[in-house]
């Protein structure tokens, strides 16, 4: 079942369009990959979907539609009762994600108590047991986010996305700034939640090698529009338009340590 | 952030160094205390009473003896005796003070009223007319002094319309008057202030990250931005209490209302010295306990700040 | 916006009239200053004497034109007097550094933990009330903030490439000095200069109408409101043109700040 759908959604500040005719939709327990080079519109894309955008950006044209219910028109005071509760978001950057001076506890309080009507003790239940699922200890409940580090915060952020159990997940590369192997420790749980819930995930990188493991379907972005999209299959074996060929040369090999250390390299200079 | 342990200790080094201000106040002021002390009754002044009040207060001794004996007395909090009134120094300020407290305490109110939600509306609709009328209220009143906008409200509220007393104090009406023009002449600060550190709290990612939890805009707002933001005005706030502190001896002068600085402004017209000492003491400690204070709320604002970094 | 060009050349007119008024003031006032006339006591405007006249009689326009010697010509040479103190502490302590440096920091350190308020009414309570203490008062009040900025300027500019390169070619430091490191400190101290002299006006017109100023009869603006405060429901006037006087000319110099800061890009204070 299709339960998110953009079609030639057009974003565009004042004076320059942004994304142009963008047409993607992720079903219900699918993983669609969002694939390409910072500033190709991949991040606005997703924003829009929560109506995000800040300032001067605006959409210009096309529809979302979650369910079957117009993201674009709707009222904020609706769209913010579905934020959160069926379409939850991952961030970049995990130093940013929660509010620097409040516990990480109370914030994850926060969005159950504005998503439920459960009494306290049932929400610190489904607070810790989401945190336990994330393999956490309960005394991250009462820290800061200063206290933890990049890893232990992600999970957090995972954690507080899943636990109301969405139908839609937006990550917006949720490893781009932890180091690899806390990378592949957070998608692993990541891909275990996402599958227990049947939630559909639109997950956006520039990194193929995660695409690679985890990705039922991939769209590849390029200035702002969409080049190519198939099942993962065919973008890695058959792949079309020459940017996916480009980014897919661009894979290091495992055993090519060069490479591997440049691409590294990159992944540290966000 | 220091500890409380260096904190006292820095608290009373500064006692020392004001204690020998205050002497060398006394010291270097013009004319001899003495004389001060004996002419305010206004009599023909003998040499022998003179010499007698010398002796008394210790003034025929050597100078670093009288320090050591002032000193003494200045840390059980003996400042003299007023040249007007012969009232112990302590005794006068701190009947005095509560006023003064009161009037800044309400002035604050009156601050916290105006600018914090003319602030928030010109940061939350950026450029419309709020954000023009906050512009045009920080710049006039960075140009109104505020004895002139007290001149205008009495001569409009209590004179022409009748509808509050022009000066004195007693009853909540008197403190209304000086509250709102001290109030307003600050709001003029922290209405921009408060403006430019909102705007950056917006534009912070974990803000985004708050709505795209589905928070309520009330709650991103209040929780989440308008707390972040009052760092910066803290810190501001520590500096300009103090200003609110000076402030305050212009209003009282112009209310007539019975607070410390108009006792200060008295003392100075009337070179009363012994309470213009007593002035630079107490305000001293009220600046350094406003600091202490502004530091302390850093903490409850970020009480991260306080338990350290793990990584 | 609009009409910055209008804007700014309205703002130079006024400054360049007001400059004008301030050195004419003696020789076009329409009476003696101080030249009291009973029979014409508390005027309304009239043609004889446009903005009326004050409780003794004396013309207020005269008054005004000569008061502006007072508060505003006493300001500037306040800054003068500031300026002169300051920039040589501030180059001194900033070229030395070492123990002269620290030495000048304290004191400014001091001197800076209290409100300049309180310090210039302790001040001129030492000295007793008079204009000529006034001007001690608040000058010592205000050369460390100049000291701090200038000696904060050569120190940046000290540390930069071209300086260095400059003393490697032999450059002396005098010649350093006047031809790279002047430039900055004089853009910045002009800048913050110009915020002040509004702030220095108000002060002069605060303790002068609390009477620890100018002393009567002398016309100064803050004084002369004190002076005919018991006559302000009989002669409205008298309270609103000197305090319109301050507010204008405090507005036009906020203004010049206010454009100089954004001419020469420099943030507040340090």
């Amino acid at each position: 079942m299709i339960m998110l759908k953009i079609s030639e959604l057009t974003i565009a500040t004042t004076n320059e369009t942004l994304v142009k005719d963008v047409t993607l939709s992720v079903a219900s327990g699918e993983w669609v990959a969002l694939v390409g080079e910072s500033g190709s519109g991949k991040s606005l894309t997703a924003l829009t979907i929560g109506g995000l955008l800040s300032g001067q950006v605006k959409v210009e044209s096309g529809s979302i539609t979650f369910g079957d219910r117009d993201l674009i028109s709707m009222k904020r005071k609706e769209l913010s009762r579905l934020l959160g509760k069926e379409i939850s978001y991952v961030f970049q950057d995990y130093n940013s994600a929660f509010t620097p001076f409040l516990s990480v506890g109370k914030q994850i309080d926060e969005v159950l108590r504005t998503h439920t009507k459960w009494s306290r003790h049932e929400r610190l239940g489904i607070a810790l047991n989401a945190l336990k699922d994330v393999k956490l200890q309960e005394s991250v409940y009462r820290s800061y986010p200063c206290q933890l580090s990049g890893g232990q915060l992600q999970r957090v952020a995972i954690a507080t996305s899943m636990m109301l159990s969405p139908s839609l997940l937006i990550a917006d590369e949720p490893t781009t700034a932890l180091d690899s192997i806390t990378a592949h420790h957070v998608l692993e749980l990541l891909s275990k939640l996402a599958n227990e819930a049947n939630c559909g995930v639109l997950f956006i990188t520039h990194d193929l090698r995660h695409v690679k493991k985890y990705a039922t379907r991939i769209a590849v972005m390029k200035d702002g529009q969409i080049v190519e999209t198939g099942t993962k299959e065919k973008i890695f074996t058959n792949p079309q338009h020459p940017y996916t060929k480009s980014l897919l040369k661009a894979i290091p090999k495992l055993n090519d340590h060069r490479t591997r250390l440049i691409g590294l390299e990159k992944e540290v200079s966000w | 952030m220091k500890n409380v342990g260096s904190r006292f200790l820095e608290f009373v080094l500064f006692l020392l160094v004001l204690s020998f201000i205050s002497f060398a106040f006394i010291k270097l002021a013009p004319g001899d205390p003495v004389m001060g002390m004996l002419k305010a009754d206004e009599v023909v002044v003998t040499e022998e009473q003179v010499d007698k009040l010398r002796e008394e207060l210790g003034f025929d001794k050597p100078i670093y003896l009288q320090y050591i004996n002032w000193m003494l007395a200045f840390f059980q909090f003996d400042l003299g005796y007023s040249y007007m009134t012969k009232q112990p120094v302590i005794e006068e300020l701190f009947s005095r003070l509560p006023s003064t407290l009161t009037l800044t305490a309400t002035s604050l109110v009156v601050m916290i009223v105006v600018a914090f939600p003319l602030g928030s509306l010109a940061a939350i609709y950026r450029n419309s007319w709020i954000d023009h009328v906050s512009r045009l209220f920080a710049l006039l009143g960075a140009s109104i002094p505020s004895f002139w906008l007290g001149l205008l409200l009495i001569h409009l509220v209590a004179v022409q319309l009748d509808l509050l007393p022009s000066m004195g104090m007693g009853t909540w009406k008197h403190l209304l008057l000086p509250s709102v023009t001290l109030g307003l002449a600050m709001a003029a600060v922290y209405v921009r202030i408060l403006r430019s550190s909102l705007l950056d709290s917006f534009g912070q990612d974990f803000i985004r990250a708050a709505k795209a939890r589905g928070l309520s805009r009330k709650r991103v707002f209040f929780h989440h931005a308008f707390r972040h933001s009052l760092l910066p005005v803290l810190t501001i706030f520590g500096v300009s209490l103090g200003s609110l502190l000076g402030g305050t001896v212009i209003i009282e002068v112009l209310f007539a209302y019975p607070g410390i600085g108009k006792l200060v402004v008295d003392a100075i017209l009337k070179r009363d010295y012994p309470i213009i000492q007593g002035y630079i003491f107490i305000m001293g400690i009220l600046v350094t306990v406003i600091n202490l204070g502004v530091d302390a709320s850093y903490h409850l604002v970020h009480p991260e700040l306080k338990r350290g970094k793990r990584r | 916006m609009k009409g910055i060009g209008t804007g700014r050349l309205l703002l130079v007119l006024t400054v360049i009239v007001l400059v004008a008024l301030l050195f004419l003031a003696p020789y076009i006032t329409p009476h003696d200053p101080l030249e009291a006339d009973p029979g014409n006591r508390l005027q309304p405007m009239n043609g004889e004497h446009l903005l009326g006249t004050d409780h003794l009689g004396r013309d207020l326009l005269s008054r005004i034109l000569e008061g502006a010697q007072a508060t505003v010509g006493i300001s500037t040479l306040i800054m003068l007097i500031v300026l002169v103190i300051g920039i040589p502490i501030g180059i001194l302590s900033g070229l030395l550094g070492g123990i002269i440096d620290r030495i000048f920091m304290r004191i400014t350190d001091a001197f800076m933990a209290f409100p300049d308020f309180i310090v210039a009414i302790v001040l001129s309570g030492l000295l007793g009330p008079g204009m000529m203490n006034l001007m001690i008062a608040i000058a010592t009040v205000k050369w460390t903030s100049y000291a701090r900025l200038v000696r904060s300027t050569v120190i940046s500019e000290k540390q930069k490439n071209y300086i260095l390169v400059a003393e490697l070619n032999g450059a002396s430091t005098l010649r350093v000095m006047s031809k790279h490191i002047w430039p900055h400190i004089i853009g910045h101290v002009l800048v913050l200069s110009t915020l002040d002299i509004g702030k220095v006006i108000l002060m002069i017109a605060s303790l002068s109408y609390i009477g620890l100023g100018a002393q009567p009869p002398a016309p100064e603006w803050g004084a002369m409101l004190n002076d005919g405060r018991a006559y302000f429901h009989l002669a409205p006037h008298l309270m609103v043109v000197p305090g319109l006087a301050i507010v204008f000319v405090v507005l036009v110099s906020n203004l010049v700040g206010d454009r100089m800061r954004d001419y020469y890009d420099v943030r507040s204070g340090e």
